[in-house]
């Protein structure tokens, strides 16, 4: 078992390695590219230059080669700069992407760049305190041998230093005077082995370029260091957007999870236990319909009726979508009607109902199914018939007896509901407006965010082949006649 | 066949006693045995009845539809109820609901048919190479359907169309570019499980007599898969091809109505769904028939695959 589940780790790891690369490079070869969304405007003034292309994708790096892409997506770029501090790290000329780039100078007349923005605050000196997002400080030749951070001063001891403090969450102050003495805080050097010889990785500096100026701060998706959105919540970490969206989500769909298994559960027995009856038949039926039932057509149905007819009709109508309502109960409404205060958490369970509904129906059409033909199965094995010989009441046998040993194999599938848990429910959650992380998905797709949609991606991936290996790894656990070694 | 003496008559010769015929029973014909069995899955026949009707829609859509679906377009005449000139109303543009459901109809079976066919194909090739050769072959073409079984498929397909949804392809007139990227893109994602069907089955008859017979006899190995594993294949592939034909039925509509599917002005079920959300939900029947339409065929192909799984199981003696 364990050689088998080592084994397993390291194919996990392989193909959600191959899965990111699958995901980056169709994302970015696919005719148009990952750009291809930008010139759709109708708008002739408001389309981009070729020009502005260029120089937007220079930006994201889009000009560089796809391997050098992908790792950086992949792995960050923190580690890349260090054996090309050579090169040139003035910001290109034309950039309009950074927030107020100042060009200044270290002692001993290296370049240096600072990217950043002023802040509303003074320092006790009276120069303006800046946020800042970037300092270069270039130089040739060799690496640094060391630097030091003498309390809050950096010193640079040697020609070239690269530090990357592109992070929002670290608040990083540096005052600009004179004599370059930069203040900074909360920032922690670098550790001397962190530096990663590039160069054996990717040759000459040629096939680099000037990549040394871009970015640099991304520690890469590998590294949770997930970037930031470029067009739904433009500069925001994604990381923060998933955060705001995945409780949503996780609210909805695990409801929706617990009220199918709590219902498709008995379903599923009660009609293998009474196979063939009228029951049993409905039960069948309802199944199939269940599972081939448009879950957008089934929405918008309920929708259509609960929300538009009824109010037509002056019955309290539900809410035709979002999580909770806007400041006052519409006049008429089932939340009005029930005096419930809005952005409570009834509020809220009213929301759900009609999402939950949509998203139950469509898996405990499913694992009814399963459970029963499972059921059905275990109903004729022999330990069953002892337990009956036993004279054991039907319902003990049922329930203790037939029922816990049909209910293993359903575990196993329904962990494969768990990677549902953080993408949502697409289609649901976007015709009932719930701002959860399926939504999100859709949203930055139409958006055209694409990293977000990759980060998407990637962490999808790795949750469903987890959720597989765990499937497979309960089974083991549950069926002991199932050995992998 | 009546059960008539026969009277041999010893001057007659061989040839035409057909003693074979006679001691043999009267075979059955394949088709009709299965035909036999199926009709007695009484849902399935109602699945085919229904799916008999859209096909004859989507063939005779010229004589029923009332109105051109894309070009007549009355704008004086917008978002109107179901009337006697327009039977289910006209839509946001002026455009006949009817005429476009009726054609609609055309496209989302054409384009199940064309992709379920070609993808079914494909991976039944592939699981027969895939069975028939063994070793890396095998390993290869296995872990990369394995793989593409891990992609999260709705994220995946709402990705691709996405990326690709400004694609013109050239010498297609612009309408109908994202009917075929949409058919490529299910095709794509469309064709594993066959391949797994296929390659089983392969796995099985591999050893047997008649295949060493075939390439004894000189036949090429990629002659043996084609003319002699594939059609051993047939009756599982037959049964996952109906299944598959709801669900890109399902799938297609899912992307249209989405908005990453296929793009008006080519009427689809689920892109007429969209229009009809995004405009006022006030009028019943531009949501519900679309829809209903959707469900109606993806029901009709589960309940005929499985009666076709039933007729055509062996081991299932009915």
């Amino acid at each position: 078992m364990t050689g088998y589940l080592i084994r397993r780790f390291f194919q996990m790891i392989l193909v959600v390695l191959i899965a990111t690369m699958a995901i980056y490079a169709i994302l970015n070869l696919a005719p148009g590219g990952p750009l291809s969304g930008l010139n759709q405007t109708a708008d002739r003034k408001q389309r981009f230059t070729q020009a502005d292309i260029e120089r937007l994708k220079a930006y994201l790096g889009l000009d560089k080669p796809l391997v050098l892409r992908y790792t950086v997506w992949l792995l960050g770029d923190d580690w890349l700069g260090a054996t090309h501090m050579s090169l040139a790290l003035k910001p290109p000329e034309g950039q309009r992407f950074y927030a107020e780039p100042s060009i200044a100078y270290a002692r001993g007349g290296q370049p240096l760049w600072i990217v950043g923005e002023p802040t509303d605050r003074v320092n006790k000196d009276g120069l303006k305190i800046w946020r800042v997002s970037k300092v270069h400080i270039s130089g040739r030749g060799a690496m640094p041998k060391e630097y030091t951070l003498s309390g809050a001063v950096i010193k640079v001891e040697n020609r070239a230093i690269r530090m990357d403090v592109d992070r929002q969450d670290t608040d990083i102050v540096l005052e600009a005077t004179p004599e370059t003495v930069w203040e900074v805080e909360g920032l922690a050097p670098r550790p001397e082995g962190a530096w990663l010889p590039v160069g054996w990785f990717f040759g000459p500096a040629g096939l680099l370029g000037d990549y040394a100026h871009f970015h640099g701060t991304n520690h890469g998706v590998a590294r949770m260091d997930w970037g930031k959105s470029w067009a739904i919540a433009r500069g925001q970490p994604i990381v923060d957007l998933f955060k705001s969206r995945l409780g949503n989500t996780l609210l909805l769909l695990v409801t929706a999870t617990v009220i199918s298994l709590v219902v498709a559960i008995p379903i599923g027995v009660i009609s293998a236990v009474k196979q063939y009856s009228a029951l049993d038949y409905i039960v069948t039926t309802f199944t199939f319909i269940g599972t081939s039932l448009p879950s957008f057509w089934f929405g918008l149905m309920m929708v259509l009726i609960f929300s538009i007819k009824f109010k037509e009709w002056g019955i309290p109508y539900m809410p035709a979508g979002g999580i909770v309502s806007l400041r006052t109960a519409p006049p008429g409404s089932l939340i009005a009607a029930w005096k419930i205060v809005p952005g409570s958490m009834a509020d809220k369970l009213i929301h759900m109902i009609m999402p939950t509904f949509v998203l139950s129906m469509l898996s405990m059409a499913g694992w009814s199914r399963f459970m029963r033909s499972q059921m059905l199965e275990v109903l004729r094995q022999d330990y069953v018939r002892t337990a009956r010989a036993k004279g054991l009441a039907e319902r003990v046998v049922i329930v203790k007896h037939a029922m816990r040993n049909a209910l293993i194999p359903l575990v196993t599938i329904v962990v494969l509901a768990i990677p549902g848990f953080f993408s949502g429910a697409i289609i649901t959650e976007s015709i009932f407006s719930w701002q959860g992380m399926g939504r999100l998905y859709f949203n930055a797709l139409s958006a055209d965010d694409w990293p977000v949609v990759m980060v998407f991606l990637y962490v999808q991936s790795i949750l469903v082949v987890l959720a597989t290996l765990l499937g497979d790894i309960l089974y083991t656990i549950v069926d002991p006649r199932i050995r992998y070694d | 066949m009546a059960e008539e003496p026969v009277v041999v008559n010893p001057e007659q010769e061989l040839e035409t006693l057909e003693a074979e015929k006679l001691l043999t029973p009267e075979q059955e014909s394949m088709l009709s045995v299965v035909w036999r069995r199926f009709r007695r899955h009484k849902m399935a026949m109602g699945g085919l009845f229904i799916l008999v009707i859209f096909v004859l829609m989507a063939l005779f859509a010229k004589v029923i539809a009332p109105y051109d679906p894309i070009s007549y377009q009355d704008p004086y005449n917008k978002n109107a109820k179901p009337s006697a000139e327009h039977l289910l109303g006209t839509d946001e543009l002026g455009r006949d609901v009817f005429s476009r459901l009726v054609y609609a109809a055309r496209i989302s079976l054409s384009l199940a048919i064309i992709v379920v066919l070609l993808s079914e194909s494909f991976g039944a090739l592939l699981g027969g190479i895939s069975g028939y050769f063994g070793g890396w072959v095998d390993s290869l073409i296995q872990r990369s359907v394995e793989f593409l079984l891990t992609l999260p498929l709705l994220p995946m397909l709402l990705a691709f169309s996405s990326l690709l949804r400004g694609i013109k392809i050239p010498g297609v007139d612009d309408m109908w570019s994202s009917v075929i990227i949409i058919g490529t893109i299910l095709t794509i994602f469309g064709w594993m499980g066959s391949c797994r069907l296929a390659r089983g089955m392969v796995l099985s008859l591999r050893g047997l007599d008649f295949t060493d017979a075939a390439r004894a006899l000189g036949m090429s190995d990629m002659g043996i898969i084609v003319r002699h594993m594939l059609p051993n294949a047939l009756a599982p592939i037959i049964v996952n091809a109906t299944l598959g034909l709801g669900g890109v039925i399902i799938s297609e509509s899912a992307l249209s109505f989405l908005g990453f599917g296929i793009q008006p002005p080519v009427p689809t079920w689920g892109n007429m769904l969209q229009s009809a959300q995004q405009g006022l939900l006030g009028d019943p029947a531009k949501i519900f028939y679309p829809g209903l339409a959707i469900f109606l065929t993806s029901v009709a192909f589960n309940y005929v695959g499985d009666g076709l799984r039933d007729a055509l199981d062996p081991r299932l003696k009915l």
